[in-house]
């Protein structure tokens, strides 16, 4: 038995254990509920980390789905000066000790840049350096393989275009810190670019990431591929041509145009010069845009046609129309309407004006339709506004009310003068023909698909019916003879072909007046007699041809090909027997 | 007024007793339980269980240990995983970004201008429908041959065909029938069927 003074020490040790036990107790508590969401928030912090996810941008891809530019990773090489040193390198299972000097060079042979540069970095006293920016995937992984402790890198996604400058007029190009700077890659940035993404995870303290512990905060969603209807192909060898072009000419600037005739998609719009979106600051600005929709000019005789198929319409004309043209006509008020060649009176019909692209013969018979109606009907074969195509940019070319037309103007409208187009304007015009009267709307982007392939196609606009079908028949005819009787419209002849078309010879304004250089254009369409294809090309200030004698040899290579891509078979058939003069 | 008189004054409540005497029975009314019985019971049960509970625990510590290391290694060999599959996604890209280079245009037109050919701007197709040759065909001069020569830039044209490798390499196919050592084994002459409105096709298995 205890006795009382071993009772009174146990109860007091009791007592002593059990003020311990309940401080113990009262501390976890606190710890546990009172300040545990604060240590659990500061835990939390110390292992979880919040990551952005950057989404993939989207292809733009030609007809056929050749990849036109595409997103890359390349590497951003940078150094911690302050750790840099001598390196021990595994050179073929030997350890071989560099210099800093020596890995320098080796660091600058790989990127191809001046070792003295690298060397400078790596001699610095920062905690940074960059060595070089967008080093490409070969140069990373050859300098990831030496296993330097203070190289480090960062990914970065870059835009590249495999195909160079080709349709790189269309496509524009991306600035270094990956913002869409023109042509598709900006106008199209909404279906390119995609959404990014965050998740939040837990990491080791060797910053491995614990996979049970991720969390999606908001999903990626890389971003969708453009679709052009451009075929690469027929877009490289129009490019090849219309560069010929420049250097044959010694013009500014050259384009051809493809466009099918019953959808109205434009299969190749070739420039030369023109940008490789790889480098655009290697060419100058001008030549970093897109002439065919951004640069109207007036078109010259090419819009002959145009009066030609209004007078026919509204029952004023027919093609055997006859006419008695002059080299130069007095118009009641003292001007003179001239022809380009010195030429004595000619009887022609309207066929024949359109043959020799006769000023003073289009006049009169196109004057028979009153101003406003040739007016209308300008504007319904699209002039004065943009095409559907909505390029950036896109010019709508000028086309004033006939109501502040002077005398003048009213007339040399009629011959593509105080009036301006741009280049797809006038193919347009020349796809109504082609497509019995009914305009279609020019179309150059299929539409937006995303990675599951789902297509979200380009809103077309509704065809628009400008000349009825017997009128654009009787225009093709009349065009069909331009190339076979024509001066200068013979030499866009193409063997074995049917060819519709029209020359043009356009002053271009200067000043108050016109200078001394020209466009010089041609338009044609085969085969005439089931047309498929318009081919536009354009020379603007040729220095060596000043007549269309310059565009004709571009739109027989150009037409060439498309026949030749497309497989059409040469024509089975001859062309109506129209008269072009008259006794 | 209407206050006051709701409220009534409180009675005081007499509390009612519930308790009653016990009857006496004549027994005692507190007995002294055994010592042994309940304490016995709980020792005995402890005794019993406690092996069990220990290896219990020392289960669920080595089940724990286990699963928890088995968990870290695979940590880690997903992310082994994801740095190879960087390291393949980007040799991947040089590969991708090598054939696309041989594949463009501008390597390509480079490639068969270096063999001596030229674009053919006059084509003649045959039609197997209608058994016609539709156009003529002419040898291809300077004069009537498409631009050949390659005339669009292109900055990113990291590989290019090696022309003068290929015609080797195609000469070499061609020789390999010519050496005298090879023998041959002559096969049956085996006539190609024309068909009437197709392509003559080749009885080839």
């Amino acid at each position: 038995m205890f006795n009382e003074g071993t009772f009174k020490r146990h109860r007091n040790i009791n007592i002593v254990v059990l003020l311990v036990l309940l401080a113990f107790i009262a501390r976890l508590t606190w710890f546990q509920l009172v300040a545990a969401s604060g240590f659990r928030d500061e835990a939390k912090k110390a292992i979880e980390v919040t990551k952005s996810i950057e989404a993939v941008r989207g292809n733009i891809v030609d007809s056929q789905g050749n990849i036109l530019a595409t997103t890359i990773f390349t590497w951003d090489v940078n150094i911690d000066p302050v750790n840099v040193g001598p390196v021990t390198l595994d050179i073929d299972g030997k350890q071989t000790a560099f210099s800093k000097e020596e890995i320098s060079t080796y660091i600058a042979t790989i990127l191809n840049v001046d070792p003295a540069s690298i060397l400078a970095k790596m001699t610095g006293v920062g905690r940074y350096a960059n060595l070089k920016k967008n080093a490409t995937a070969t140069q990373f992984t050859q300098l990831k393989n030496l296993e330097i402790p203070w190289l480090y890198f960062d990914r970065k996604q870059t835009r590249y275009y495999p195909q160079g400058a080709v349709a790189g007029n269309l496509i524009g190009f991306m600035s270094s810190d990956g913002s869409a700077l023109a042509g598709i890659e900006r106008t199209m940035n909404s279906c390119l670019a995609g959404n990014d993404g965050k998740e939040t995870y837990e990491q080791g303290a060797d910053l491995i990431k614990i996979p049970s512990s991720i969390r999606t905060i908001t999903p990626v969603r890389d971003g969708s591929d453009v679709v052009l209807t451009i075929n690469s192909d027929l877009q490289y060898a129009a490019q090849q041509e219309v560069a010929a072009t420049v250097k044959r000419l010694n013009a500014d600037w050259a384009s051809a145009i493809v466009i099918e005739v019953s959808t109205g998609k434009i299969l190749a719009a070739a420039e030369a010069p023109t940008v490789d979106p790889n480098k655009p600051g290697a060419v100058k600005a001008r030549n970093r845009a897109s002439r065919i929709f951004q640069t109207a000019f007036e078109p010259g005789s090419i819009l002959k046609p145009v009066a030609a198929a209004t007078a026919i319409d509204v029952g004023k004309a027919t093609p055997t129309t006859h006419v008695v043209a002059p080299q130069s006509l007095k118009m009641p008020w003292g001007q003179f309407i001239n022809d380009a060649e010195l030429h004595a009176p000619e009887k022609l019909t309207l066929t024949g004006v359109l043959a020799q692209s006769s000023n003073t013969g289009i006049v009169q018979i196109g004057g028979k339709v009153d101003s406003a109606t040739r007016y209308d009907y300008m504007k319904k074969f699209g002039m004065g506004e943009k095409t559907g195509v909505n390029f950036e940019g896109e010019s709508s070319g000028v086309l004033n009310s006939y109501k502040n037309w002077d005398r003048m103007t009213d007339k040399v409208v009629m011959f593509g003068q105080g009036v301006s187009l741009t280049p797809i304007q006038t193919a347009d015009i020349f796809q109504t023909f082609a497509n019995k009267g009914v305009r279609v709307s020019p179309l150059l982007i299929s539409g937006c698909r995303d990675r599951a392939g789902n297509m979200d196609p380009t809103h077309v606009d509704s065809p628009v019916r400008v000349i009825s079908e017997s009128t654009a028949s009787q225009t093709m005819d009349m065009l069909e003879k331009v190339v076979e009787k024509g001066p200068i419209g013979k030499t866009a002849r193409i063997y074995g072909y049917r060819v519709a078309g029209k020359t043009g010879t356009a002053q271009i304004a200067e000043g108050s007046g016109y200078g001394r250089l020209h466009a010089v254009s041609f338009v044609g369409i085969a085969p005439a007699e089931n047309p498929k294809y318009v081919v536009a090309v354009t020379a603007y200030k040729s220095r060596n041809i000043s007549n269309s004698l310059g565009a004709t040899p571009g739109f027989v290579a150009v037409m060439k090909q498309v026949l030749k891509t497309y497989a059409v078979p040469p024509s089975t058939t001859k062309s109506k027997n129209i008269p072009t003069g008259w006794k | 007024m209407s206050v006051v008189r709701a409220i009534q004054p409180i009675r005081p409540i007499a509390p009612r007793r519930h308790l009653r005497p016990v009857p006496s029975t004549g027994a005692p009314r507190v007995a002294v339980a055994p010592r042994t019985s309940s304490r016995a019971n709980a020792s005995a049960v402890l005794r019993a269980l406690s092996p069990k509970i220990i290896v219990g625990v020392v289960l669920i510590i080595l089940l724990n240990l286990f699963l928890s290391s088995l968990s870290n290694a695979s940590i880690y060999q997903i992310s082994q995983l994801k740095k190879e599959t960087a390291t393949l996604g980007t040799q991947a890209q040089i590969i991708n970004q090598q054939v696309a280079s041989l594949r463009s245009p501008q390597n390509l037109a480079n490639s068969a201008m270096a063999l001596g050919m030229v674009v053919n701007s006059n084509p003649v197709f045959l039609s197997v429908k209608q058994s016609k040759i539709f156009g003529t065909s002419s040898p291809v001069s300077a004069n009537n041959a498409g631009v050949s020569n390659n005339l669009i830039a292109n900055a990113v044209l990291i590989a290019k065909s090696n022309p003068s490798k290929f015609a080797a390499s195609q000469k070499a196919q061609i020789d390999v029938p010519t050496v005298s050592s090879v023998k041959t084994n002559k096969s049956p002459v085996v006539q190609v069927v024309l068909p009437s409105d197709g392509i003559p096709a080749s009885p080839t298995h």
